[in-house]
C-alpha cells in the first residue's frame, strides 16, 4: 500500500481512513473502533475498547487483509496509539521490512502535513514547497534502510516528540539550505543529519529530557553527551561528513558559546547553522515542556533578541524572509 | 626539496644528510652546523655555536639554494630541534604554501622512513611495503592541503610526539587493514583517520597530556573529551565517515566500556578496532612522559593478558601477525 493509494482511499470513503494491520497488536485496547472494507462498504470488526484477541489476528493474517479502517471522528485517537506504539512495531523484526519502512514513511509524512496545515504561517504559500517536499520523501526513504530503521524505532520509541521536532527540524532546514544552490546529493544528506540530530537523545534519561525547570549542573552535563552519543548511533548507517557534522555540532554557536567543543563562525559548517536555527525555532514553536508556543513571528523576534549572537544571522535572515511568504529564491 | 629517496645516497656517502634550509629558522639555531654542497664538497655556512640570521637565510635563498646539510653525527640535535620547530614554521603564513607542505612532506616521510626501520620486522613483505608506502604518500598529499595543514601544524607545534605517534599508528593500521582486502581508497580513508585520530589533544592542556602521576576526575574528564574536540579541528577538510569514525571512537571498547559514546562491539567499525589496537600498541611501545617505553614482546602479551575484553580479538592475532612478517595477503 502507498501512501498515494491510501489518500485516494481517505477520498473516495470520506468518513474512513486506512491502518496497517501491523499497527494493531494482539491483546491491545484501542479507544477506536477497526473496521473491514467489504464491497463498497464497512463492517465493524471490533469496537472501541474491546481487546484485540489473538484468534481475530490470526483471521487477519489469514485472509490477507492489506488495511484495517479507523473512522474519521476517532484519527485523534488513532493518532494517540501510534504516538504510543509506532518505536514497538517499528523494532519488532517479525513485520517484514517493507511493511515496516511504509508505517514510518506514513507517520513522516503525518507530521509533514501537520507542519502545512497547523505550524507555519499562513503567508507560505504551499505549492513553492514541492521540492522540500521531495528531499523529505528522500531523506525519510532513506532511513527505511535496515540499520537505520532500527535506530529510528528507538527512537521514536523513546519519545515520540523527538521524532516528530526531527522531522520539523528536517523541513525547516531543507527550506533553508535549498536557497542556497547545493547538489541533490548534499541536500539529501544536510537532511539525514537535521533528521538524526537528536538521535542521541534515545541515550538521556526521560526525566532530565522533560523535566519542566531548569536543570542542574549534572544535569546539563548529562543532556551536552547527546551529539556525541548520537553519533555514535549512527556508526552503522552510511552518513556523510555533512550529517555527521550537523549531529555533533548543533548546538555550537558562532560566539564560541556553543557545546561541545565551542566552536566559532565560520569553523561550524554551514548546513550545521541552518540546523541549529531551525531546531531552536522548533523548541520554542512547539509545545516542549519549558516553553508555551508562540506564534511563528514572535519565535523569530525572540531568537533575534535573545539569541542573535550566537546564530548566523544571514541564514537566519533566509528563514524569515521564506517564512514571511518570500518563497524559495 | 628533499625527500627519502634523495637523502640516501648523501647518507651512504657516510657524514651528511641533506635538509630544507626553511626548517632553518632564524634566531633559533639548533645544537648542529649547517653545510652547503659546492662541487661535491661540504662547506661549512653556519657552526653549531652561531646564530642563523635572517640574512642568511635570505642570501641562500636569493641564490636558489634548496637544500643544505647537517653531518649525520649531529642528527639527534637536529630531530630535537625539528620537533620544537616544525609546528611554527608550519604555521608561519609568510612562508608559501607550497614549501611549507614540502617541508611536512619531508619530515613525515623521515618519521615514517624510521618506523618502518625500527618498528617493522625487517622481512616484511615488499609488495607490502611498497603498497602500505603508496597509500602514506597519498594520505600526506592530502594533509598538505590548505586547510588540513593548518590543522596538522597546530598539531605538531602542540605536540610533536603526538604527531609522530599518529604517523606510526597510521602505519599499523593500513597494515592490518590490508590483511582483510580492504581496497586501496578505503584504506586510504582508513588511514587518515588514523594520522587525525588524536588532533584533538591540540586543545588540551599540556599538562594534563604529560602528568606523570594518575590523572584525578577532572583531568580525566578532559582528556576523555579530545576525541570529539579532533572532529571540532576537522570540520573545514573533507574527511569521510570513516575516518570520522576513526577519529571519534577510538577509545571505545569491545565491551561497552570506553568513550566518548560507550558503543558495544557491533556499533563500532573494524577500522576503528584496528586503530584502537595499534593506538595502544605504539603507545606502550613508546617513551612516554609518565612511563618508559617497553618491549613488543612485553606489550603484545601485556595486551593479550589484560585488554582481551576491550579488543577485537581477531583484530589482534592479525595485528601480531603484521609484526612478526607473516605473509598476510589474503588471509
Amino acid at each position: 500500500m502507498t501512501q498515494a493509494a491510501i489518500k485516494q482511499e481517505k477520498l473516495r470513503t470520506g468518513e474512513f481512513f486506512a491502518i496497517p494491520p501491523a499497527m494493531i497488536m494482539k491483546n491491545m485496547r484501542g479507544a477506536f473502533s477497526l473496521y473491514l472494507k467489504q464491497g463498497e462498504g464497512f463492517v465493524l470488526y471490533t469496537s472501541a475498547g474491546e481487546t484485540f484477541c489473538e484468534r481475530r489476528r490470526q483471521v487477519l493474517d489469514a485472509t490477507g487483509v492489506k488495511c484495517l479502517y479507523v473512522q474519521e471522528t476517532e484519527r485523534p485517537e488513532y493518532r494517540d496509539h501510534v504516538v504510543q506504539n509506532l518505536g514497538t512495531v517499528l523494532s519488532d523484526e517479525t513485520i517484514p521490512l517493507p511493511t515496516r519502512a511504509q508505517m514510518f514513511y506514513d507517520a513522516s509524512s503525518d507530521v509533514v502535513e501537520d507542519i502545512f496545515t497547523n505550524k507555519l504561517p499562513p503567508t507560505v504559500r504551499r505549492d513553492q514547497f514541492n521540492r522540500v517536499f521531495e528531499f523529505v520523501a528522500k531523506g525519510v526513504s532513506f532511513l527505511t534502510l535496515e540499520n537505520s530503521i532500527k535506530t529510528m524505532a528507538s527512537l521514536i520509541a523513546h519519545d515520540y516528540h523527538t521524532f516528530s521536532h526531527s522531522i520539523h527540524v528536517f523541513l525547516y532546514s531543507q527550506i533553508i539550505l535549498q536557497t542556497y544552490g547545493f547538489d541533490d546529493k548534499s541536500l539529501v544528506q544536510f537532511g539525514l543529519g537535521a533528521m538524526l540530530h537528536d538521535i542521541g537523545k534515545t541515550f538521556i534519561d526521560d526525566a532530565i529530557l522533560n523535566k519542566p525547570g531548569p536543570l542542574t549542573w549534572e544535569e546539563r552535563e548529562v543532556i551536552n553527551e547527546h551529539p556525541v552519543l548520537g553519533a555514535g548511533a549512527c556508526t552503522l548507517m552510511p552518513l556523510s561528513q555533512d550529517a555527521l557534522n550537523c549531529i555533533l555540532f548543533h548546538h555550537e554557536k558562532v560566539d564560541g558559546s556553543g557545546y561541545p567543543c565551542g566552536l566559532r563562525g565560520e569553523e561550524i559548517p554551514l548546513p550545521v547553522r541552518a540546523v541549529t536555527i531551525a531546531d531552536i525555532y522548533d523548541a520554542i514553536c512547539s509545545n516542549r515542556p519549558y516553553a508555551k508556543a508562540r506564534n511563528a513571528f514572535q519565535v523569530l523576534r525572540v531568537m533575534k533578541d535573545e539569541m542573535g549572537h550566537g546564530l548566523d544571522m544571514e541564514v537566519f535572515a533566509r528563514f524569515v524572509r521564506i517564512l514571511s511568504g518570500a518563497g524559495i529564491v | 626539496m628533499s625527500n627519502t629517496a634523495e637523502i640516501s645516497p648523501v647518507e651512504s656517502a657516510g657524514e651528511y644528510f641533506s635538509v630544507s634550509p626553511l626548517m632553518i629558522f632564524p634566531t633559533t639555531m639548533g645544537k648542529f652546523s649547517v653545510y652547503l654542497r659546492q662541487g661535491g664538497e661540504y662547506v661549512l655556512y653556519t657552526s653549531a655555536d652561531e646564530v642563523f640570521t635572517e640574512r642568511h637565510k635570505r642570501v641562500l635563498y636569493d641564490n636558489g639554494v634548496r637544500e643544505v646539510y647537517v653531518q649525520t653525527a649531529q642528527r639527534p640535535h637536529y630531530s630535537r630541534y625539528i620537533e620544537d620547530n616544525l609546528g611554527k614554521i608550519l604555521l608561519d603564513d609568510t612562508l608559501p604554501l607550497r614549501e611549507r607542505a614540502g617541508l611536512f612532506y619531508s619530515v613525515s616521510s623521515d618519521v615514517m622512513a624510521d618506523m618502518f626501520e625500527t618498528r617493522l620486522p625487517a622481512g616484511l613483505d615488499s609488495n607490502h611495503f611498497l603498497r602500505v608506502h603508496g597509500l602514506v604518500q597519498q594520505a600526506l598529499k592530502f594533509l598538505c592541503l590548505e586547510n588540513s595543514l593548518k590543522a596538522m601544524a597546530e598539531f605538531i607545534a602542540h605536540d610533536y610526539k603526538t604527531y609522530s605517534h599518529c604517523v606510526n599508528v597510521f602505519v599499523y593500521t593500513v597494515s592490518v587493514l590490508h590483511t582483510y582486502g580492504f581496497d586501496d581508497e578505503t584504506m586510504l580513508r582508513c588511514g587518515i583517520g588514523a594520522m587525525l585520530h588524536d588532533v584533538g589533544k591540540t586543545r588540551i592542556p599540556r599538562l594534563i597530556l604529560d602528568k606523570t602521576g594518575k590523572l584525578d576526575p577532572d583531568e580525566r574528564r578532559i582528556i576523555s573529551r579530545h576525541p570529539t574536540l579532533g572532529l571540532a579541528s576537522c570540520t573545514l577538510l573533507p574527511l569521510s565517515q570513516e575516518a570520522m569514525n576513526i577519529i571519534l571512537f577510538h577509545h571505545e571498547k569491545m565491551n561497552g566500556s570506553g568513550y566518548p559514546a560507550g558503543l558495544m562491539a557491533p556499533e563500532i567499525p573494524l577500522p576503528v578496532r584496528v586503530v584502537t589496537i595499534a593506538d595502544i600498541y605504539d603507545a606502550l611501545t613508546t617513551d612516554r612522559p609518565y612511563a618508559k617505553a617497553r618491549r613488543p614482546f612485553e606489550v603484545l602479551e601485556l595486551m593479550r593478558a589484560t585488554m582481551s575484553h576491550d579488543l577485537d580479538m581477531d583484530v589482534f592475532r592479525r595485528f601480531i601477525m603484521v609484526l612478526s612478517g607473516a605473509e598476510l595477503v589474503g588471509c
